[in-house]
């Protein structure tokens, strides 16, 4: 069985394919930046695009996922060494404390801003609103994606 | 080669706050009075920061292209300490900010904390003795460049030049010697005209890594030079349920593990994943001798707060005469149980090396207790235990223990591989230490012209800081500090009494964000608005009428100011209204106003403003994003987390029973931090101590319904 994370495919016969996508991400694949929060669907800390779609990655087992299926992960963001314009967003505007929240929400708001380029505040608020943050950031979070909005190509 | 560092001085710093003091005072005095001093030096002196050696040399190091790297006795756990400690250092060193790097530092490896990272109190602790360690490093390397240069030198930029213009980087300057000896006098600090980092928003060392997919959570640990194995431990049903028997080790799941450890206390497997050790624990049939199964009403009935054990913490005037009047006022408020819920579940990556050290990545806010712990339960010696602290995905009080390194000790050393082991969140809830329950019973009496002529709060609460330290200090200190905290109120009263009652609960208490600042203040700020409106008088007006001294003139600028900020009183009636609250939480002083709504009796929060008093504040944008944060944890707080008890067990096993309050809930929020020349106070919670109050205080302006329970329903 294959997967295509960020247009990069990963072979995973080896892999019990009962297991959720986030611990093969993780635990297999080296790809740490997917978080894990409560592994229930409750806090979007896992949030991974699947073909566009923000998708909890802690309750998907990868049998679940299509062969031509194309995962994005925070470690697609970025491109080319250009940092995304939610990161870049996210980081002029200092919105995390502890952080352990923030890929989750950077795949959410990137996935609201491929489909509506230039959404309220209130669409925000309500596209994020599954995306727990511990810290409270939400405000900082709200002005990020609208930053963001803007650096959008 | 590692340079030796030498004193020629006993002492090379002075001043380093420890916890002796004000608790020492002899016993002949009688217990109450040692108790009252207890409370007044932890009430006005604030926690100490713990000594932070006086090596200059474990702390920072010069590398290639002159870069200083820090290394932090102080964990990061989103607070922002390790760029506001940076700040700090490269003030002094006048270093770039640019060249500054920070690093982690570890039991084993750069300066060792006495304390920890706790009570806000890094900053305004280290505020001097980190920036002295570093001016007398500057002097000693200005020294050596001069002698170097043979003629006097001028830092800048982290260059030395001299007057005939030759130059010496910080780093070559590092260089010169193997060995330096300490100032005879230390170096003068800059003043604070001279600062161009300090008082700076420059941006968090921490933040990029944090966006960009780095390693550097405990949950991220992997074994750098072979594989990483994963640990399960057997969890009991209940906290507190001990092993009885070990069953059956046998099924087809334990067939695919590596290791088994049996101990009294402990079973736990070892294989080549997380999903496989986990099913291998599920499978086995353990049985757990069972404690008292624990109910809300075992716990409530401990916590009454008019109990003769009370220990009194002040008194001034004589309260209990002039309470005895018909015209007592009398309110008793309550606040549940709650749980810290850092959203990174606790981990820990443990691995044994040739030499015997035993290396353990883990989030925690105490390394040093972390080591003692660890060495304890696998039976090595303390110097043979490098616990290295990693990023936190949340502290809040919960890292104070990391119980998962402890495990994952166990089962590297018992099956000599290295081990990740990783909570759940459910192992989060049931093995969380709660934020205690409190009751407060308060009575007031106003004279003839309205103002409070005596007051007494009477608190009892669970166990905050009396569960981490010994039976014999918590007997002298008398009551917890830690829930005490806050309960002090600002005001100018010429009757107060303050007492405390112990609740020993049967479930584990602890800290949570802020210690006893959320309720104590919940209670206080509630119970003065009360007072305000049976005085007939404005909330705010009624406050800045008790309010005398030195914090109170803080406070009186802090709640004028976030008056304005929102326009007080605004609009009231008709569901909508705002409420004010205020609180001092060692040297810094908060006013916040919550504006409600209520629609279809949903309580709704459109906006908080604050005004937060915090001395001179060392990174403004730091310290307003931990009071943004605040205010969420307070809200959330106000309007949903609780936890009860039901057999034993916490009613939440993960956030569908336990939700935390959502963007689409937060409110704007306005935030003023007021210039000051006062040193660096905490900012790491205090402006979660109103938020409650002031939110039950705006539901009475708008429907006229006072309520005295968290979390607040109409
Ligand atoms: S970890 Fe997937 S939703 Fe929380
Ligand atoms: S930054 Fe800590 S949970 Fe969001």
């Amino acid at each position: 069985m294959q997967l295509n994370i960020n247009d990069k495919i990963y072979n995973i016969d080896q892999i019990d394919s009962n297991r959720k996508l986030l611990w093969v991400l993780r635990d297999e694949l080296g790809l740490i930046g997917t978080r894990y929060g409560c592994g229930a669907g409750f806090c979007g800390a896992c949030t991974v695009h699947i073909n566009g779609q923000p998708t909890r990655s802690c309750i998907i087992p990868v049998s679940a996922i299509a062969p031509d299926a194309r995962i994005r992960t925070v470690e697609g963001l970025a491109e080319n060494g250009n940092l995304h314009p939610v990161q870049q967003a996210f980081i002029e505007l200092q919105v995390p404390q502890c952080g352990w929240c923030m890929s989750g929400q950077m795949m959410s708001a990137t996935a609201l801003l491929e489909k509506d380029p230039n959404p309220s505040r209130e669409d925000i608020r309500s596209a994020m609103k599954s995306n727990y943050c511990r810290c409270g950031c939400y405000q900082r979070i709200a002005l990020a994606v609208e930053r963001a909005a803007k650096l959008m190509p | 080669m590692t340079k030796t560092w030498r004193l020629t001085r006993r002492k090379f710093l002075i001043g380093l706050g420890t916890l002796t003091g004000g608790v020492a005072v002899g016993l002949p005095l009688g217990l109450p009075y040692v108790r009252r001093q207890a409370f007044k030096f932890l009430a006005q002196g604030g926690i100490p920061a713990g000594s932070i050696g006086n090596d200059p040399l474990l702390w920072f190091q010069f590398t290639a292209d002159n870069l200083l790297n820090i290394h932090m006795t102080k964990v990061e756990m989103g607070q922002g300490v390790h760029t506001a400690l940076a700040q700090l250092a490269a003030e002094e060193l006048e270093v770039p900010w640019d060249n500054v790097r920070v690093h982690q530092a570890g039991t084993l490896r750069g300066p060792v904390d006495s304390f920890g990272t706790a009570a806000s109190a890094s900053i305004s602790g280290l505020y001097i003795p980190l920036r002295q360690l570093a001016a007398n490093y500057r002097m000693m390397l200005s020294t050596a460049a001069a002698e170097h240069l043979e003629t006097q030198v001028i830092l800048e930029n982290g260059v030395f030049t001299a007057s005939n213009a030759k130059t010496i980087t910080l780093e070559d300057t590092s260089k010169l010697s193997l060995e330096w000896q300490a100032p005879e006098e230390d170096a003068p600090l800059k003043s604070i005209s001279q600062f161009k980092l300090i008082g700076q928003s420059m941006p968090r060392v921490d933040v990029v890594s944090k966006l960009t997919a780095q390693p550097m959570y405990s949950y991220d640990m992997r074994s750098s030079n072979s594989t990483t194995y994963y640990g399960a431990i057997a969890r009991p049903p209940v906290a507190g349920a001990q092993i009885d028997r070990v069953n059956n080790t046998t099924t087809k799941a334990m067939s695919d593990i590596i290791s088994l450890v049996i101990r009294d206390d402990f079973v736990g497997v070892v294989a080549k994943t997380r999903e496989i050790a986990q099913d291998a624990i599920k499978s086995m049939n353990i049985d757990w001798t069972m404690p008292k199964l624990i109910n809300d009403s075992d716990i409530n009935a401990l916590l009454t707060p008019t109990s003769d054990n009370a220990a009194e913490l002040k008194r001034v005037g004589n309260s209990s005469s002039a309470l005895n009047s018909e015209a007592v006022i009398l309110s008793e408020y309550s606040t549940p149980m709650a749980s810290n819920a850092p959203l990174e579940p606790q981990s820990s990556l443990a691995e044994m090396d040739e030499d015997g050290v035993m290396h353990v990545r883990t989030p925690t806010q105490f390394p040093s207790q972390t080591r003692s712990t660890v060495a304890k339960a696998i039976g090595i010696d303390e110097n043979n235990v490098d616990v290295i602290p990693t990023h936190l995905g949340g502290g809040f009080g919960r890292r104070q223990r990391a119980e998962s390194a402890v495990e994952a000790a166990i089962l590297a050393i018992e099956s000599g591989l290295p081990v990740h082991v990783g909570w759940t969140r459910e192992d989060e809830f049931l093995f969380d230490r709660f934020r205690p329950p409190t009751k407060h019973r308060l009575k007031a009496v106003l004279n003839n012209k309205g103002q409070i002529d005596a007051l007494e709060h009477r608190q009892s609460s669970g166990d905050v800081i009396f569960t981490e330290i010994p039976a014999i200090a918590a007997s002298i200190a008398g009551s917890d500090f830690g829930a005490t905290r806050g309960i002090d109120p600002v005001y100018t009263i010429p009757n107060l009494s303050l007492y405390a009652h112990r609740a020993k609960l049967p479930v584990d208490t602890s800290s949570w964000r802020g210690l006893g600042l959320l309720a104590n203040t919940f209670a206080n700020e509630s119970f003065i608005d009360e007072l305000a409106h049976l005085a007939d008088e404005d909330p705010l007006q009624f406050r800045l009428d008790h309010l005398s001294g030195e914090f109170g003139n803080l406070l009186r600028t802090a709640l004028e100011r976030v008056a304005d900020m929102a326009q007080w009183p605004g609009k009231t009636g008709d569901g909508v209204g705002m409420g004010i609250a205020c609180c001092r939480d060692y040297g810094t002083v908060i006013a916040e106003i919550v504006q409600v709504k209520i629609v279809d009796n949903n309580i709704l929060v459109p906006k908080v403003w604050a005004v937060m008093d915090a001395g001179l504040v060392v990174n403004p944008d730091g310290a307003t994003n931990q009071v943004q944060g605040n205010i969420i944890w307070g809200l959330g707080s106000a309007l949903k987390e609780a936890i009860h008890f039901e057999n034993g067990k916490p009613s939440a096993s993960n956030f569908g029973d336990y939700p935390l309050l959502r963007m689409d809930e937060a409110p704007d929020m306005e935030v003023t931090l007021l210039p000051s020349d006062r040193p660096p106070q905490g900012v790491g919670e205090p402006a979660i101590g109103p938020i409650p109050a002031a939110l039950a205080n705006a539901i009475f302006a708008a429907t006229g319904k006072r309520i005295r329970k968290l979390p607040l329903t109409i």
